[in-house]
């Protein structure tokens, strides 16, 4: 009967060391325990974060909804590259606008 | 000005682009401040190992995250707002501001994405020296970040180390030290930084002030009263040395802005500096400069002509003399600077008539002429002149002017005697007695962001009508787009801005009130 003990223990710590990040560092390649132990630090940090911050979150996430899926798409294209292909078209109707601003007291 | 812009497209562009800058402008100078003190509170815990050190530290970490947090990507609007209500501009600027900005950009990501979350989530998890340093990369890089911005903007006050190309119509950098180095973006990166370090300090002066009125966190105020005090009073100092430093540069390089802040209108020697008035509406109607008299001021006799030249019998030119010209002074009229202008826009015409008749040996000789350094000092530099229609258009609106740079200084002044006044108490140890100074430096706090807006609305509203100084007037900088669009987007943002404002405080005053962790 002890022996059983004993030896499910084993199993049952075994089995915590491959669950366990930390102890599997060891295997890894030195770039993917980098990796492992940033995706842990965030992981973790994201997991324990306190109540004003989930806030907080939730707010830094619709904001940025709100100014790159909707004021960027629907309201705020760049003028010059959504009405001309290459630059030069560009730097030319700049050149008339300047141009053209400067006539109209002539 | 300019008959073939629409005023109100002009005017609602300026609207929205004013607005979520002073929105933006609300976030940015705690995070300047505050990210230091931090630094400084987590530097006393590291070396003292005094946990309260800590608990002090996690709190005011937890006011300046959700500032930070809420502030996050709302200057990115303004970027928006270049590429689609002032193409011209942006075009016209070239890489010279592009540069800046996308330096401001990367050390932003990095900073936010790495250091800042080794400050948040790195408590115990990390050594308490790899905590610190990250701490101070988060406060230097803060700073950093704005140096970008500030050399960009100053750019704008003050164009240098750049060449016009007619092929592009777009500036081209020519030299980057020129443009890191300008006078103007030192003055204004010192100046600007250390107000935003004085905010923050009156910021921690008011919030533990409450906590003494309230008899709670007794220690915790103090201590941060002292690090607040100390830090406060030095950064006012550096705020007062540097605003008259740039005062000194302005009446250099934009000094129709200069003496629009003292409403100077006519020149002379000894010349005061008004440290308070009140301007009337203009006697004469019909005078083109509408000349504001003052109908009482308080004046510093001869001290604005110390500040210029030195002595009190030194020359101080004024908004007339900028206008009409002042040949013993060597100031040129602007009718002169329109005529020079319109000699570059006229070369400029021809070079567009060049390329439109394939005449390329002649856009060539045109477009080395933009790169000769007589040209450009006799004719390019006044560029910007040859879109004016009137002398008086150089003119900003100056009660605006006046007003906003006033009461910056005079607040700025207010915020030393705060400042000093709490070290005394908070070292005399009488400070929680004092009732009478808490609720004064509660209230300072919308005071420091009234001087902060103030200051920029001075900036802003003082270079008028200039959006790069001499080169480009406003009116020729915004798009070809409908009034309408610019209205609704200037209604989307105040709703968005105003929400975000709430979520801050909001959230704020409630942490405050739960107050530091035990």
């Amino acid at each position: 009967m002890k022996l059983k003990i004993q030896k499910n223990l084993t199993i049952l710590k075994n089995q915590k060391s491959i669950e366990n990040p930390k102890n599997q560092d060891h295997k890894m390649k030195p770039y993917l325990q980098v990796a492992t132990r940033l995706f842990h630090f965030y992981y973790d940090g994201f997991t324990s974060m306190s109540s004003w911050g989930k806030r907080v979150w939730v707010i830094i996430i619709i904001k940025l909804f709100i100014i790159f899926l909707i004021l960027k798409v629907f309201f705020f294209p760049d003028f010059l590259k959504k009405d001309y292909d290459t630059d030069e078209q560009r730097g030319e109707y700049v050149l008339d606008q300047l141009t053209k601003s400067s006539e109209s007291h002539d | 000005m300019i008959d073939n812009v629409d005023l109100a497209l002009v005017d609602w562009s300026r609207a929205q682009f004013a607005l979520t800058a002073i929105y933006h402008w609300i976030f940015v100078p705690l995070t300047l401040g505050l990210s230091f003190m931090i630094a400084i509170m987590e530097t006393i815990y590291v070396r003292s190992g005094n946990e309260e050190w800590k608990r002090l530290t996690r709190f005011w970490m937890t006011l300046f995250g959700i500032n930070f947090a809420i502030g996050i990507a709302t200057g990115i609007i303004l970027e928006f707002e270049f590429g689609t209500n002032w193409s011209n501009y942006s075009w016209f600027v070239g890489d010279i501001f592009g540069a800046p900005l996308a330096i401001e950009g990367i050390l932003a990501f990095f900073l936010e994405s790495t250091f800042i979350a080794v400050m948040f989530f790195g408590w115990n998890k990390v050594g308490k020296k790899f905590h610190l340093t990250s701490s101070w990369l988060v406060a230097i890089g803060a700073s950093l970040s704005a140096l970008w911005i500030l050399v960009a903007n100053a750019w704008m006050q003050n164009p240098v180390g750049m060449t016009f190309n007619p092929e592009t119509a777009r500036n081209e950098m020519t030299d980057f030290w020129a443009v890191l180095l300008n006078p103007v973006a030192i003055d204004k990166f010192l100046h600007t930084v250390s107000s935003g370090f004085l905010l923050a300090s009156l910021f921690v002066l008011g919030v533990s002030s409450w906590f003494l009125l309230k008899k709670r966190e007794e220690w915790l105020a103090k201590k941060s009263m002292l690090i607040a005090g100390i830090f406060g009073l030095f950064s006012s100092l550096v705020v007062a040395f540097t605003g008259d430093t740039s005062a000194r540069t302005l009446a250099e390089v934009q000094p129709v802005k200069f003496a629009a802040f003292e409403a100077h209108y006519a020149g002379k020697q000894n010349a005061g500096l008004v440290a308070f008035g009140v301007l009337k509406n203009p006697d004469n109607q019909s005078d083109p400069l509408k000349i504001k008299d003052f109908l009482f001021k308080i004046e510093i006799p001869g001290f604005l002509s110390v500040m210029t030249g030195g002595n009190k019998d030194a020359f101080v030119p004024g908004i007339k003399d900028h206008v009409y010209g002042l040949p013993e002074s060597a100031i040129l009229a602007v009718a002169e600077k329109m005529k020079r202008g319109s000699v570059a826009m006229d070369l400029l015409n021809e070079y567009k008539e060049a390329k439109k008749q394939d005449d390329q040996a002649q856009a060539e000789t045109i477009r080395k002429k933009f790169q000769d350094k007589n040209f450009i000092d006799e004719y390019f530099r006044y560029f910007g002149y040859a879109f004016l229609e009137n002398p008086e258009d150089v003119v900003p609106n100056v009660p605006v002017a006046f007003y906003s740079f006033h009461l910056m200084v005079m607040l700025g002044f207010l915020f030393i005697l705060i400042c000093s006044i709490a070290l005394y108490l908070v070292l005399k140890g009488t400070i929680a007695k004092n009732r009478w100074f808490l609720w004064i430096a509660l209230f300072s706090i919308p005071l420091a962001y009234i001087a902060s807006e103030s200051g920029w609305i001075q900036a802003e509203m003082g270079r008028q009508p200039w959006i790069i100084q001499d080169l480009m007037p406003v009116s020729a900088a915004v798009s070809q787009i409908s009034p309408g669009a610019v209205i609704t987007t200037f209604i989307l943002f105040a709703i968005l801005f105003t929400a975000l404002l709430i979520a801050e405080v909001s959230i704020m005053i409630r942490q405050i009130k739960t107050g530091p962790k035990h």
